[in-house]
């Protein structure tokens, strides 16, 4: 096992002639909860889809656990993507059949149950819920596996504050604690104090990637207010106001 | 792998034909009752009654287009949205290889394309008036197959024809499939460009025709006569199955390689 | 009891200081088995590896002791435990002294106005 579990080197994509992400070189180890951080439009889903093959980089490597994003890679990462992605027509159990056939760390009873605590009955039609109910769905999906890998791209974006602490709390009692969690946001207040780490992402580059901790201690100020600061300052150098 | 890719792409098919295919085969039985067949000289027609063999054949017909639309959509929907769409997102990130996703699709594609051809032959038979004692008639039968003992090569006429129409059945969908990948490679207009590369794939297909035509690498067909049927089909199987197998490696190297889902 | 996380300082410590009021003012008595490091966590909205350190803390501190099968458990040591709530005092009375000393009273004094309000 390499002690990375994910490893990017010079990783770009450009898509035409726009670049979405330049140069990013990043290591990122196991048994972390970590943000990727930045405001829209910054790479964030970008590094996501390249990490789960759902993009092909343009120039340079990424490793999931040493592996080049593959079969194997695929069947280690558990992804929560930033939309809808399943027919109408079926229920929520039929996805969890689905990935019970093909994912070996799913975990059917774990899913059900969470289901019954989310205030989801799985055996109806994904058609006749609200999107927010289909938004638990889908999280059910990821986290009943014992993955290595969780992605979680705006989990939280569009919720009510409610909701939001319910998701949160899902993910903190739910996860794989060997695994690691990257979770995508904007709305860095609301995740600051589950996060091990903060990876601060702009224009496509990695600006900074330290502790939570570290940054308090070294900064005297939250994650957010850094956050902030960094990026009202990239608005003035802009000219724009 | 692909079997249970298949399990779930059969379970979508069905949720899409399990309402035509029944429909159609009731509608045609209704037809049975309502066209005048046996309503020949001397017994009046009403009007009435022609009125509503009108209706019910024009809602016949208007079924079985239905059927062979939604059919097409399907082929190409399924693979669209189900490959290159939102539901690529659940698709691509499964742990298995892409060219399983492909052929998992290509054969629901030629099932559904089958079943449809079974379910209108179905339709037709319960639509004529057929004498029910006479078909279950036991010696009729023991003659045909009496028949067919004396040429056993009639089965495998039929087996050979079926197979080389699904073999073009499938050529032309791996096409189709390829032209969507070719599409895709573009930022935008991924349909036009899809459209434009299908045409393309057709010129293409026949300067090659024509090319290896030119030199002379065709002319054995001529001498397929003298094979006899049973080689002439196989060849006609395998010259179809060769640009098929090529398109559908084609597919699965864009669709693992160039995968760009935004 | 709520958990009040500020911004400006680091989480675990935070967290050590709340735990070790906790258990100073007896929500956690002496010789009781702390919760586990994911229960307390998903109690809190932390990150488990916040709250791991902040543990290692209190463990540092004297007041918690690792146990390999029954986790974690408060100290018996009522030393300790009084060590700790007379500098949680001490601090209360600095601010006291401090804010009186603003107001023009001498620690003597401020000390015998307490006296007297509280009788």
């Amino acid at each position: 096992m390499s002690e990375n579990l994910i490893a990017c080197r010079g990783l770009s994509k450009a898509y035409g002639r726009k670049a979405a992400l330049s140069g990013v070189d990043l290591e990122v180890g196991r048994g972390r909860i970590v943000g990727l951080l930045g405001p829209n439009g910054s790479g964030k889903t970008t590094l996501i889809k390249l990490m789960c093959g759902l993009l092909q980089p343009t120039t340079g490597q990424i490793e999931i656990g040493g592996l080049p994003v593959g079969t194997e890679t695929k069947a280690m990462v558990s992804y929560l993507p930033d939309r809808m992605y399943f027919a109408n027509w079926m229920r929520a159990v039929d996805l969890f059949d689905l990935f019970r056939d093909f994912y070996r760390d799913f975990d059917y009873e774990k899913a059900i149950a969470m289901c019954r605590s989310l205030g989801v009955e799985p055996h109806d039609r994904l058609k006749t819920m609200s999107k927010g109910t289909k938004e638990k769905v889908q999280l059910v999906l990821v986290m009943a596996r014992k993955a290595q890998l969780y992605l979680l791209d705006e989990p939280i974006a569009g919720v009510d504050p409610a909701a939001r602490d319910f998701i949160l709390h899902t993910i903190l009692t739910n996860y794989n604690e060997e695994g690691t969690v990257l979770i995508s946001t904007h709305l860095i207040s609301d995740i600051e104090k589950v996060l091990d780490e903060a990876i601060f992402l702009k224009t496509g580059k990695v600006m900074l990637h330290e502790t939570v901790d570290h940054i308090r201690e070294t900064q005297g100020k939250s994650v957010d207010a850094l956050f902030r600061e960094i990026f009202r300052a990239q608005t003035l150098e802009g000219g724009e106001f | 792998m692909l079997g249970k890719l298949l399990k779930y792409d059969i379970r979508a098919m069905w949720k899409q034909f399990s309402i035509i295919w029944p429909a159609a085969l009731i509608i045609a039985l209704i037809n049975r009752f309502t066209l005048p067949f046996n309503q020949g000289s001397g017994n009046e027609v009403g009007v009435k009654s022609e009125l509503l063999a009108v209706i019910t054949i024009t809602v016949f017909v208007g079924v079985m287009c239905a059927m062979f639309v939604v059919a097409m959509v399907f082929v190409l929907t399924r693979f669209y949205r189900g490959l290159l769409g939102d539901e690529g997102y659940l698709m691509h990130t499964l742990p298995v290889q892409t060219w399983q996703l492909v052929l998992s699709k290509l054969i629901c594609a030629v099932i559904v394309t089958v079943l449809n051809v079974v379910v209108s032959f179905l339709a037709m038979f319960l639509m004529m008036p057929i004498n029910w004692t006479a078909l279950f008639d036991v010696i009729q039968w023991q003659r045909l197959l009496q028949g067919l003992m004396k040429q056993p090569d009639a089965l495998l006429y039929l087996g050979e024809f079926f197979l080389l129409c699904g073999t073009a059945l499938a050529l032309m969908v791996t096409m189709v499939y390829l032209s969507m990948s070719i599409g895709h490679l573009f930022h935008r207009r991924r349909v036009l460009m899809s459209v434009v590369a299908f045409f393309a794939l057709d010129i293409a297909g026949n300067l090659i025709i024509s090319f290896i035509n030119e030199l002379g690498m065709l002319r054995f067909l001529n001498k397929m006569a003298e094979w006899g049927g049973h080689t002439g089909f196989w060849v006609g199987i395998v010259l179809l199955l060769i640009p098929a197998v090529l398109m559908f490696l084609a597919t699965s190297y864009l669709l693992k390689h160039r995968l760009n889902l935004e | 009891m709520e958990w009040k996380l500020t911004d400006d300082r680091p989480i675990w410590l935070q967290l050590t200081e709340q735990m070790t009021r906790r258990i100073i003012t007896g929500v956690y008595p002496p010789g009781s088995r702390l919760p586990s490091v994911r229960e307390l966590a998903a109690e809190a909205g932390v990150n488990p590896n916040t709250m791991q350190r902040a543990l290692a803390q209190l463990e540092q501190d004297g007041l918690a002791k690792a146990d390999r099968t029954a986790g974690r458990m408060v100290t018996q040591d009522t030393a300790v435990l009084e060590d700790v709530r007379r500098a949680q005092a001490r601090v209360v009375m600095d601010q006291y002294f401090n804010a009186m000393a603003e107001l023009g009273y001498s620690p003597a004094e401020a000390a015998e106005l307490l006296k007297e309000e509280k009788e």
